[in-house]
């Protein structure tokens, strides 16, 4: 409640108007509390019941929950086709991150660090598959693969992905450079360290917890991942998303939340690198 | 100044040194061969049909003449209106107490955003159906309190859509307020307190004019994504009703009629994009003068 006295209370030489005043203040806070908090619990609530939920005992999910088990996560170790679209999808989001790491990490140095014409509208031109929605560049994806011959396939379904994720590396990578101070660079080198020797040993160093970030949003986004490769899976290449999707429609099942609690767990895996690596309130302002 | 000046020489001889520029041209060549040419090609579907030759309005002309196509049409935007109020009347109270807050609160109102931003929308939505369901959350506490005597139908409502959404949306309105807002003064509102003014009215003279930028860029992400947004209006609403992205996906994989899958796409951009236009056209005016302060 440090925000009630952070805010001075209304000036009035009458008493009747600074009751009025503490009145007004104390009804204003309230309303700003309740929907904050609401808001917050808002957030937070479908994450807290789809791991409630995962650890029910019963055959099917309700609430309140019949007792609890891990019975479902181990179950679900047991699912062939789970395990192996889990394994795909493995692949698919370490191919397409490590990908991306390298075409983005490289794309972020000019985009900060030199001059050139029309340096703006690339950078805007490199972000803008962030904007897209996913769904639209599927579609197109799909009539551009089609339209030059090429059969569906894991590479395929990898690069699909490296364009919807390089953003992230890019962003968080060129973030992270402007934080780093270009003097640095100047005094390795007028102390005689090359060109490489300064970026090995003086820049990149410095840009690993930008990377890292960017290489786990880029990562989680590829895992994650349902209206690409609805389209450009094909139907023989099922991913974890395309499966858990699958399972959800035909009935709710405890292992479709077991699932889900894993992937919550891979995003809390991932804020959490995100906090250590840079910070929660700086990554809110890239 | 002398940052940017005192090293340009050393800073050239760097650049020469990597031939930095070039550095670019692997994302660059990338995204224009598998990103920007599908897209090319998806504009190029959409002003072709079957059987005509050469380029033709057709397909817009069919679709647009379609009760059914303008119907899904309205409903969209307007669920993407209503989806993008919703997340602001709930976004702009946290992000004012989060610049009121201290650190402590700050990560954790940010770790609160970022887990469902980071979590699959499939599990989201997945989420979203537990709790709406006969036997779900709101309808268990809703009979216990006997407010209710037999469970309300939820899911599979447009009702049910709405809120599954906006929870989904929130977060792309809750960090453009808080970077906004976060650069004003909060002892501009002080003032306003000791000239005189309760608090609420500060808060609606001083603080919401001045985070205009921010509301605008929250508003226009949280409109893009939710006009686009397939997966929880497939899994939450489940067929009961459908929506542009759902049409597009039908056309695609159901129909297989590229040419109006592309054209419902190109249709539901522009729709977007006119959006995006026009909370820009907003965003200037309140840059020069603030209206209503």
């Amino acid at each position: 409640m440090s925000a009630e006295t952070a805010a001075p209370s209304a000036v009035g030489s009458v008493g009747v108007g600074r009751t009025r005043g503490r009145l007004g203040h104390a009804a204003f806070w309230t309303v700003m509390w309740t929907l904050g908090l609401g808001a917050l619990l808002y957030l937070l609530l479908p994450t807290l019941i789809i791991v409630f939920a995962s650890f029910t005992a019963s055959d099917y999910i309700a609430f309140p929950p019949q007792g609890l088990s891990f019975r479902w996560f181990v179950k679900l170790w047991g699912f062939e086709e789970v395990r192996a679209s889990a394994g795909r999808s493995l692949l698919v989001a370490l191919a397409a991150t490590a990908l991306s790491v390298v075409l983005g990490v490289a794309a972020a140095f000019p985009l900060v660090r030199s001059r050139f014409p029309g340096r703006e509208g690339l950078n805007a031109f490199l972000m803008s598959p962030l904007i897209l929605p996913s769904l639209v560049y599927g579609l197109a994806a799909l009539m551009f693969v089609s339209a030059i011959g090429v059969p569906l396939s894991v590479p395929v379904l990898v690069l699909s992905h490296v364009a919807v994720i390089v953003p992230y590396v890019i962003r968080t990578t060129a973030a992270s450079l402007m934080l780093l101070d270009p003097h640095l660079e100047e005094a390795a080198m007028s102390l005689g360290a090359d060109a490489w020797n300064t970026f090995l040993r003086v820049v990149l160093p410095n840009l690993v917890p930008g990377i890292a970030t960017g290489g786990a949003f880029a990562f989680i986004s590829s895992f994650d991942n349902l209206t690409v490769s609805l389209f450009l899976a094909g139907p023989r290449i099922e991913t974890l998303p395309i499966r858990l999707f699958a399972m959800i429609n035909f009935d709710l099942d405890p292992a479709a939340a077991a699932i889900s609690a894993v992937l919550v767990i891979l995003a809390l895996a991932v804020v959490l690198l995100a906090h250590w690596a840079i910070g929660l309130t700086r990554i809110a302002r890239f | 100044m002398t940052r940017g000046g005192g090293g340009r020489g050393l800073s050239r001889r760097w650049t020469r040194h990597l031939r930095l520029w070039q550095l670019v041209l692997p994302a660059s060549l990338f995204l224009a061969v598998y990103f920007a040419v599908p897209l090319v090609m998806l504009f190029w579907w959409s002003f072709h049909a079957p059987g005509v030759a050469g380029l033709t309005l057709a397909n817009f002309g069919k679709l647009l003449t379609d009760a059914f196509f303008l119907q899904t049409l309205w409903l969209s935007v307007r669920l993407s209106l209503e989806v993008t109020a919703v997340t602001l009347v709930l976004g702009f109270p946290l992000a004012y107490l989060y610049t009121r807050l201290g650190p402590v609160w700050r990560v954790s109102i940010l770790f609160i955003t970022l887990l469902p931003l980071l979590t699959s929308a499939v599990v989201r939505s997945f989420a979203w159906i537990v709790i709406l369901g006969k036997q779900g959350l709101i309808n268990a506490a809703l009979v216990a309190s006997g407010l209710v005597d037999a469970p309300v139908k939820l899911l599979f409502t447009l009702d049910g859509v709405r809120i599954a959404l906006a929870q989904v949306q929130l977060p792309f309105m809750l960090l453009p307020l808080i970077n906004a807002m976060e650069q004003l003064d909060p002892s501009l509102e002080k003032a306003a307190v000791s000239l005189g003014a309760s608090q609420a009215k500060a808060f609606f003279r001083v603080t919401v004019p001045l985070s205009a930028p921010g509301v605008v860029a929250g508003a226009i992400l949280s409109f893009a994504l939710t006009i686009s947004a397939f997966i929880t209006p497939a899994m939450v609403g489940g067929g009961s009703f459908i929506v542009m992205p759902t049409l597009i996906y039908q056309s695609a994989i159901v129909t297989l009629d590229w040419a109006i899958a592309s054209t419902t796409a190109f249709i539901l951009l522009a729709v977007a994009l006119l959006v995006v236009w026009g909370g820009m056209a907003i965003a200037r005016r309140y840059r020069y003068g603030p209206a209503g302060a």
